[in-house]
């Protein structure tokens, strides 16, 4: 199946006077018309600037990357502020994670439908009105009239985002990013949008690509995921392959931290993921690993193919494979 | 919004009332007595006989309530009695005085509005370039140098050495220059500021980055979003200076020999002319509070979060 979108040795450094840090190397991935790719990891792991940088909403002044990041077929302008206009909110949709801080607050939602709109597409007032009210009376949004007049701070934090959601579904994109969508939402909330994502994506055959730190999120959407930590995708598989064998000392432990409902006390991954400014050429993850053996201090994070659509960043992993 | 409307005009009289007993107390417990200044500015010498007299005739003889009602009577009527110095009726005079402060405020607003908002914007757009270090120093400048010298170096370059630009009164539009520039330096330097520093924050904010996901064009998400959220702690600050502005501008009244209201109290003051001390204090509360409230909606009506709260 040919990709909807595929990004490509994906490296992203962070500048700072003359230096530069690395925060995001080698990440590649594609996904399929439809699909649903997760991306879990720890604050920092790269997860959000991944998401930026396919949007080329990365600062340039800040940040200096590097990509082939290809969109149905063609290689997309993402260095080009202008030419990439054209792509977000048509063919990229981007779901953010604080609704609260998201919406302009001194303009209605209406106007935030209208502008969007009016950037891509030659609709008149009341063609966007009848669209934008039907998209939200799809959210389960009960009183779209009188949502759709209203100003942001008059929404609850879960209203926002299923207004985002209908913002970013609206023009029908090929992508939809979703970056922490629910994070800032209450639990019974979070449920309701992850359904609604989802939900849209069936509908309009749209590919998400879906990020959070929080595996139940995941788990429960995505057909692929894919762990980020430290700026490197450490493991990359089927959502049930993860889910069932996690490979990496990573994945394995993130699940050992996912809250049941037993007595037993949760394990947690203890110490604390490297900074910027401390990475090196060994394992990222080796401070913190409980298989940490000989070659993790000198190892460069290269992938390990454990089946064609299954590969883990691991040394331990290498040895043990290539030794049975 | 009109509820709201309404009911700071009614806050308007309570605050009158307060105002119109301290203006009127204020005066009688300045040293010299009412009397005696009015016989001083006309060249009577303040006999025993003569001050009766003048008593007598300014109705100063009479308990304070009443004579504190008789003036409340006349001020509501928008009558403030005859001026000591110039024995002329007192609102005329002050209304006139009132219009070309008005002017001078108006026009430094124009001043303002202009040089500011292009040097926050540019400065803003490139941050710590060449630019942005000349409108810091100019803002620097600007907020430290007194109106006084910024006057007087005006009028040295533009009357004296250029003869360009009239150096004192107020006869045609020229004359208006230099008085408001004089008047609006210190605003400029402040707002510029704050509206650089309002844009660097909002160009970092989410609903930024937000509006730009969306594929909003670069013009669109600048005036939009960027721009339309910034000004709003610059409209909020200048709400409240406008007043300031009014009342602040004696030195620079003094400096040109504008005849506005600065300079007005300024010589009733020295004149001991106390009709018209009373009735300035009063006049200018008026003002400020009416000021004030148009500024709140201005606010309000930038800003719906205001509106809403209200």
């Amino acid at each position: 199946m040919e990709p909807v979108l595929e990004v490509k040795d994906l490296n992203i450094s962070l500048k700072e006077g003359c230096n530069t840090y690395k925060a995001v190397e080698n990440v590649s991935f594609s996904i399929g018309k439809g699909q649903t790719l997760g991306i879990i990891g720890e604050s920092g792991s790269g997860k959000s600037l991944t998401c930026m940088a396919i949007l080329g909403l990365l600062p340039a002044d800040v940040w200096d990357y590097d990509a082939e990041i290809v969109l149905n077929g063609k290689s997309l302008p993402f260095r080009d502020n202008k030419a990439m206009r054209g792509y977000r909110g048509t063919d990229i949709a981007l779901i953010m994670q604080n609704p609260m801080s998201a919406f302009n607050p001194v303009m209605t939602i209406k106007r935030h439908f209208e502008e969007t709109l009016a950037a891509h597409k030659n609709w008149n007032k009341n063609q966007i009105k009848a669209a934008a009210l039907e998209m939200l009376s799809q959210m389960r949004i009960k009183n779209p009239e009188t949502v759709y007049n209203s100003y942001p701070f008059q929404c609850s934090g879960g209203m926002l985002q299923r207004i985002m959601i209908a913002l970013a579904v609206i023009m029908e994109p090929s992508v939809l990013i979703a970056d922490e969508p629910t994070t800032a939402l209450d639990l019974t909330v979070q449920f309701e949008i992850i359904k609604l994502i989802n939900q849209m994506r069936k509908k309009y055959n749209t590919s998400v690509v879906i990020v959070s730190h929080d595996l139940n999120v995941i788990a429960g959407i995505a057909d692929e995921i894919a762990v980020m930590y430290s700026g490197f995708i450490v493991e990359q598989a089927p959502a049930e392959e993860v889910l069932n064998s996690p490979l990496h000392p990573y994945t394995a432990g993130l699940f050992r931290s996912r809250p049941s409902y037993s007595k037993e006390r949760l394990s947690e991954i203890s110490g604390q993921p490297l900074s910027l400014k401390q990475r090196n050429s060994m394992c990222m993850f080796s401070e913190r690993c409980p298989l940490k053996g000989e070659g993790c201090s000198n190892f460069e994070m290269l992938a390990h193919k454990v089946s064609d659509d299954h590969f883990v960043r691991c040394c331990a992993k290498e040895m043990t494979k290539t030794s049975a | 919004m009109g509820k709201y409307i309404i009911k700071r005009l009614l806050q308007l009289i309570p605050i009158l009332l307060v105002v119109s007993i301290l203006a009127f107390g204020l005066v009688r417990v300045l040293p010299g007595g009412a009397a005696v200044a009015y016989l001083t500015a006309r060249n009577i010498a303040p006999t025993k006989e003569s001050i009766a007299a003048a008593e007598e005739y300014l109705g100063l003889n009479q308990p304070l309530l009443t004579q504190y009602f008789i003036w409340l009577k006349g001020a509501a009527a928008f009558d403030f009695g005859v001026s000591y110095a110039s024995n002329k009726a007192i609102a005329p005079e002050i209304l006139g005085a009132l219009r070309n402060t008005m002017g001078l405020a108006a026009a430094a607003m124009v001043w303002l509005v202009l040089i500011s908002v292009p040097l926050g914007i540019f400065s803003a757009k490139k941050p710590n370039s060449a630019f942005d270090h000349f409108s810091r120093g100019f803002a620097f400048l600007g907020a430290s140098a007194p109106s006084f010298l910024v006057g007087f170096l005006l009028v040295l370059l533009f009357s004296v050495k250029l003869n360009l630009l009239p150096s004192f009164g107020k006869r045609n539009f020229a004359s208006y220059i230099m008085p408001s520039l004089t008047l609006a330096l210190g605003y400029i330097a402040s707002y510029s500021r704050i509206l650089r520093n309002s844009l660097l924050e909002n160009m970092r904010s989410t609903n930024v980055l937000y509006a730009r996901a969306r594929g909003l064009k670069e013009k669109r998400v600048f005036s939009a979003h960027t721009l339309r959220n910034s000004m709003i702690p610059v409209v909020t600050n200048f709400c409240l200076s406008v007043g300031g502005m009014l009342a602040g501008s004696v030195i620079v009244e003094d400096v040109f020999s504008w005849p506005g209201m600065g300079r007005l109290i300024i010589s009733s003051i020295e004149a001991r002319d106390y009709p018209m001390i009373q009735a300035y204090v009063v006049i200018m509360a008026l003002l400020y509070i009416t000021i004030n409230l148009v500024a709140d909606i201005l606010c309000a009506a930038i800003n719906p979060k205001i509106r809403y709260e209200a």
